[in-house]
């Protein structure tokens, strides 16, 4: 399967393709979590990917008519630090996160789901039209 | 789990409660229940989320939209939650500054009955 977010999946990693309904989310969200068990996320962090995977999706769904969202969930830090990390890849763009949630957003606002996002995982930056987020200092 | 939705009345008060998970699938059908809830004369709700397991940021632009929506009318939209990891989504985004959040039901009835709230309509800043 193409990526479109550049990113090579690892064998370690579960790809996910999402329709474009949101009812779909919420099964982003469990397998999400059920990934984040398994890499041994403790269960406090375990709910904070599901929250932010949650949001992630959303966010690109209501980006996206005519694809599916594309989400990698995998270890990363493979690099020369020893500390693990977990990694989900959303491919569906995210602009806006620059913005803060401050005094009563509108309903609906991106605001909140940036919050969420930056008070949840570790790191949130935008690699194109790819949200990635990360946990790190895994067991 | 599906959404769960129940309105009832106590004393002045509307009581929702809300049980399973409020997300993007499932927040229109709280929204419609808030408004609902409103149209048939509701001023002071209270949205009990003892019973929720899971809190998006649409089910928040619910919420605030409901807040909003009865504060025009000099009402209030008070909430009771005492799950952590629901309350960690409120501290995040910032709104335990703009919610009143309370650990129990009846909690929120017995605050809401005695905080002279029927002067305090129109103070806000």
């Amino acid at each position: 399967m193409d990526l479109p977010m550049g990113a090579v999946a690892g064998d370690e990693d579960v790809v996910l393709r999402i329709g474009g309904s949101p009812e779909n989310v919420r099964t982003a969200r469990l397998v999400a979590a059920a990934v984040a068990r398994r890499e041994g996320l403790p269960e406090d962090r375990v709910d904070e990917v599901r929250i932010a995977v949650g949001e992630a999706v959303t966010w690109a769904l209501n980006t996206i008519t005519d694809r599916a969202v594309e989400v990698v969930l995998g270890p990363g830090g493979r690099g020369e630090h020893a500390a693990r990390t977990f990694v989900v890849r959303v491919g569906g763009g995210l602009a806006l996160l620059s913005s803060d949630a401050t005094g009563l957003p509108e309903e609906g606002g991106d605001d909140l789901a940036v919050a969420l996002l930056r008070g949840l995982a570790d790191d949130v930056h935008v690699d194109g039209d790819v949200t990635v987020l990360s946990w790190r200092d895994l067991p | 789990m599906d959404l769960t939705l129940a309105t009832r009345t106590v004393g002045d008060r509307t009581v929702v409660e809300v049980g399973g998970e409020i997300d993007v699938y499932t927040a229109p059908q709280l929204r419609s229940q808030l408004n609902d809830a409103v149209a048939d004369g509701a001023r002071h709700i209270v949205v009990d989320m003892t019973g929720t397991d899971f809190l998006d940021s649409t089910g928040l632009g619910v919420l605030v939209g409901g807040l909003k929506r009865v504060r025009t009318m000099d009402g209030d939209l008070e909430l009771v939650c005492s799950s952590e990891k629901i309350l960690k989504v409120f501290r995040i985004t910032g709104l335990t500054k703009v919610f009143t959040i309370h650990s129990s039901l009846d909690e929120a009835l017995a605050s809401s009955a005695g905080d002279g709230r029927a002067d305090s309509g129109g103070s806000a800043g």
